[in-house]
C-alpha cells in the first residue's frame, strides 16, 4: 500500500473541528467568511482560520479552505482584497484552497508560494486528461466528480500525475456539481455562489406534452446520500490520495460519529482487520438523517438510488447532549444539552477511538443542583455521576 | 456581429440559405443535448457542403466526458484535427486538453456552461489560448458587458433560446418510469414544481437529463447596448423551436441587428412568433439587466 490515506472531514465552525480532529480526521476543509460556497454555514473568518490551523498542527493535520465559487464580476471588484485573502490564508497556515475559478488559481499562483491549489468537484473532473489541464494549470490536486464509477477512478488514478481526491460520504446533488442552476431560476438564489436552495429536495409533477400529470404521484429529484464502505480498501489500493466526507453545515454530532467510523474503517483495513458492512453500517446510520446508496459507485444508478418520497428522511437517533468534562475524582460527567431527552432511558456514549457505552442516567442536576427529569432547555449545562471515564469529545445520543 | 445557429434536431440543410454567419453542429457520441448529431466520417462532406454555402461550421463535442469517452475521443484526434471546421465547442477540460495538445486551442470555442462568469474568467481563456468564450447563461446584461468590455478575445451569448439549467447523469425519467411502473410515450416531458404554475422541459438523451429554462430566453431588448460592447457572437439555440419558428427567429434577429431604433417592435415580433410548442405562462423571458435582490 502506499503513504496512508487521508480523511478528510468537513467542519462548519472551530467546535465541529476540533471534534473531526479528535476523531480521526487527517485534515480538514471549512468555508472561510469570503469566495465560498455554503453560505449559510457559519464559516470562519480568519481569526478562526488562524485557530484552526493551530488546532490542526497539534493533531499534525492540514487546513483546506474552500474559495469554490464561481466568481461574478463584483466579487472581485478589486483583485487586491483576493490577493490579500489568499496571502492570510496562506500566513495563517492553511495547506490548501479547494477552488473552481480561474481568477482565483490564478491569482493564487501569483501572490502565494507555499498554498497549493486542489481543485473543486465543481469543475467536473471526470477524466485523466482533465488532470492533465489542471495539473498544468498549477494545481497539486483535484477532487473528481461524484459522476464517476469504482473503475473509472481506478483507471483515471493508474494515469494520475497529481493527487486525487473522492467523495465517500454525504449528500450528493442529482446533478453534476456546478451544472445546475435550478435554484437561481426558481428562487433567484446562485447555487454556484452559495446560494443553493435544494430544489431537487422539493416536489414536482411529471407532465406530458399536453401538460398532463404523468403518474399522478408527487416525487423528488433528490438523490441519496453516498456511503462507500467495502470500496475504501480498492481506493486506497488505487493510489487515490484523500477521502472526503461531505457536509460542512452537519452537526458535531454528525462529525464525530462518520470521522469516527470512517476512521475505524480504515485503521481496520491497514491492519488487515476490516469487518463485515453491516457493523460499520449499523454504526453510520446512527447519523443518518437520509437513506444512503452507493451512488454511482458500481454504475450507473438505478431508481434504488433516489429518494421519491421524504417519508425516507427520519433520523434513527437523537443527539442529545456533548461531554464538556469530567471530574475523576466525584466521577461527575458535566454535559450541554443539544436535543431533549429524558432520565432512566437507555442511552449511549461515544467517543473518538472507538468508545462506545451503553448507560441509563438515573439522576441529573442542573446548576443550581435541581433534580432534572427531562433536559428540555437548549445548550443548558447539566451534571450526572458516571464511572466511565468521559472525556471533552465524547457524545450522547439516545433512540428516536 | 455574426449570428450562429444550433442544429439540434432538424437537418442543417434547411438552414444553408439561412441568413446566419455559422451552422454548430453535434459530433455523434461527444455531444451533449443535440437531438440530432453527426458521425465523424461525414463531416468532411458536410464541412465542404457547408463552407460552399458561405456559412461557417462549428463541430460541438460538448460532453462532460467520462473516461471511455476521453480514450475514445483521444484515438479520433488525428482525424478531427484533419477536418477543416471552423471552430469546435467544448465544455469539458479534458477535451480542452486533448484540443491544446494538438495545436488546436485558437479553434476552441469555449462553453463551460456556467462556468465563465467574471471577466477575470474569460481573460484567463484568452491566455490559454482560446480566442473565442460563451459566458454562462445566468449572467445579466452588466455582467455580460464588463465581460465583453475587459475581454480580449471573442465573446458569444446566447441571445434567443431554451438553455440547460440542470445537467443530471442520472437517468431521472427512465428511472422514475421504471420506480412507478408506468408506460408512457409523450414526445417530450416537463416537470412541475407543485407550488410553481410554470413547468421545465426535462429530456433523457444519450445517458443523461437535461432539465431546461422554462421558456425561451431574449436579449432582444438589450441588443444594441451588447452590439456596442463588442460581444462578437449572439447565438440562437434551436431545441424545442419548430422550423418555421427557426427561420423567423433568424429574420427577426437580423433585421433588429440592421435596425436597432425598432427594438420594441421586433421584441413583439418574437413574442408573438415563440413557443408554439411549449405552453408556458410568458413567451420569452427577457435577459435581466442587473442582479435581482435576493
Amino acid at each position: 500500500m502506499n503513504k496512508k490515506i487521508e480523511l478528510l472531514a468537513p467542519a462548519g465552525d472551530l467546535e465541529k473541528l476540533k471534534v473531526a480532529f479528535a476523531y480521526g480526521a487527517d485534515a480538514v476543509f471549512m468555508g472561510g467568511k469570503k469566495y465560498s460556497l455554503r453560505t449559510r454555514a457559519s464559516n470562519f473568518d480568519i481569526s478562526d482560520i488562524k485557530e484552526a490551523c493551530k488546532i490542526a498542527k497539534k493533531y499534525n493535520g492540514k487546513i483546506y479552505v474552500t474559495c469554490n465559487i464561481f466568481a461574478l464580476n463584483e466579487d472581485l471588484l478589486d483583485l487586491k482584497d483576493l490577493e490579500e485573502y489568499l496571502v492570510e490564508l496562506e500566513n495563517a497556515g492553511v495547506d490548501a484552497i479547494i477552488t473552481s475559478d480561474f481568477a482565483i488559481i490564478e491569482t493564487c499562483k501569483k501572490v502565494c508560494k507555499k498554498l497549493e491549489i486542489h481543485i473543486s468537484t465543481q469543475l467536473s473532473s471526470y477524466n485523466h486528461k482533465s488532470l492533465d489541464f489542471f495539473k498544468e494549470l498549477g494545481a497539486t490536486r483535484v477532487v473528481l466528480a461524484r459522476e464517476c464509477t469504482l473503475e473509472e477512478i481506478k483507471q483515471i488514478s493508474s494515469k494520475a500525475n497529481l493527487e486525487l481526491e473522492v467523495f465517500i460520504h454525504g449528500a450528493m446533488c442529482m446533478s453534476i456539481s456546478g451544472k445546475c442552476t435550478l435554484s437561481n431560476h426558481m428562487t433567484n438564489r446562485d447555487a454556484n455562489r452559495g446560494g443553493c436552495a435544494q430544489s431537487c429536495r422539493w416536489f414536482y409533477s411529471l407532465q406530458d406534452d399536453n401538460h398532463n400529470e404523468i403518474g399522478d404521484t408527487l416525487f423528488t429529484l433528490s438523490s441519496k446520500d453516498l456511503r462507500i464502505i467495502t470500496q475504501i480498501k480498492d481506493l486506497i489500493d488505487c493510489g487515490v490520495s484523500s477521502l472526503k466526507i461531505e457536509g460542512r453545515m452537519k452537526s458535531e454530532y454528525y462529525i464525530a460519529t462518520i470521522i469516527g467510523q470512517y476512521r475505524k474503517i480504515i485503521d481496520d483495513i491497514y491492519a488487515d482487520k476490516l469487518k463485515k458492512e453491516k457493523k460499520y453500517i449499523k454504526e453510520l446510520d446512527k447519523a443518518a438523517s437520509r437513506p444512503a446508496s452507493m451512488g454511482f459507485f458500481n454504475g450507473i444508478p438505478t431508481p434504488k438510488q433516489q429518494i421519491y418520497d421524504k417519508t425516507a428522511e427520519i433520523p434513527l437517533q437523537n443527539f442529545v447532549a456533548r461531554v464538556l468534562s469530567y471530574d475523576k475524582s466525584t466521577k461527575i460527567a458535566t454535559i450541554e444539552q443539544r436535543n431533549n431527552f429524558t432520565i432512566k432511558k437507555p442511552i449511549e456514549i461515544f467517543g473518538p477511538h472507538g468508545k462506545l457505552i451503553k448507560f441509563k442516567i438515573k439522576e441529573l442536576y442542573d446548576k443550581e443542583n435541581n433534580l432534572v427529569t427531562t433536559a428540555c432547555h437548549a445548550k443548558e449545562v447539566l451534571y450526572f455521576k458516571i464511572e466511565h471515564e468521559l472525556t471533552e469529545f465524547d457524545m450522547i445520543r439516545q433512540k428516536k | 456581429m455574426e449570428l450562429l445557429l444550433n442544429i439540434n434536431q432538424y437537418e442543417y440543410t434547411n438552414f444553408l440559405t439561412s441568413n446566419i454567419s455559422t451552422l454548430i453542429l453535434a459530433l455523434k457520441d461527444f455531444s451533449s443535448g443535440y437531438q440530432l448529431s453527426y458521425p465523424l466520417k461525414e463531416l468532411n462532406y458536410i464541412i465542404e457542403n457547408i463552407h460552399s454555402n458561405d456559412k461557417k461550421i462549428y463541430i460541438s463535442l460538448n460532453i462532460i466526458a467520462n473516461e471511455s469517452q476521453i480514450i475514445s475521443l483521444e484515438s479520433l484526434m488525428p482525424e478531427i484535427s484533419k477536418l477543416d471546421a471552423d471552430g469546435f465547442v467544448i465544455a469539458d477540460f479534458g477535451i480542452l486538453q486533448l484540443f491544446k495538445e494538438a495545436n488546436l486551442s485558437s479553434k476552441v470555442i469555449f462553453n463551460p456552461v456556467t462556468t465563465i462568469t467574471n471577466k477575470y474568467s474569460s481573460k484567463i481563456a484568452n491566455n490559454l489560448g482560446i480566442n473565442h468564450v460563451c459566458v454562462a447563461n445566468e449572467l445579466n446584461l452588466k455582467d455580460i458587458l464588463e465581460i465583453s468590455k475587459h475581454t480580449k478575445g471573442n465573446i458569444e451569448v446566447l441571445a434567443q433560446g431554451y438553455y440547460q439549467i440542470c445537467n443530471s447523469k442520472r437517468p431521472l425519467l427512465s428511472n422514475f418510469f421504471k420506480q412507478f411502473k408506468i408506460k408512457n410515450n409523450s414526445q417530450s416531458y416537463f416537470i412541475k414544481e407543485e407550488s410553481r404554475d410554470y413547468a421545465y422541459p426535462i429530456i433523457e438523451l444519450n445517458n443523461e437529463v437535461l432539465v431546461y429554462i422554462d421558456r425561451q430566453r431574449c436579449i432582444l431588448p438589450y441588443l444594441k447596448q451588447i452590439i456596442d460592447s463588442k460581444v462578437k457572437y449572439l447565438r440562437i439555440d434551436t431545441i424545442f423551436m419548430s422550423i418555421e419558428e427557426i427561420k423567423l427567429t433568424i429574420d427577426i434577429y437580423n433585421n433588429a441587428i440592421n435596425n436597432l431604433n425598432s427594438l420594441d417592435y421586433y421584441l413583439l415580433q418574437i413574442e408573438n412568433s415563440t413557443n408554439s410548442n411549449l405552453k408556458c405562462l410568458d413567451n420569452i423571458s427577457i435577459l435581466k439587466k442587473e442582479k435581482n435582490n435576493e
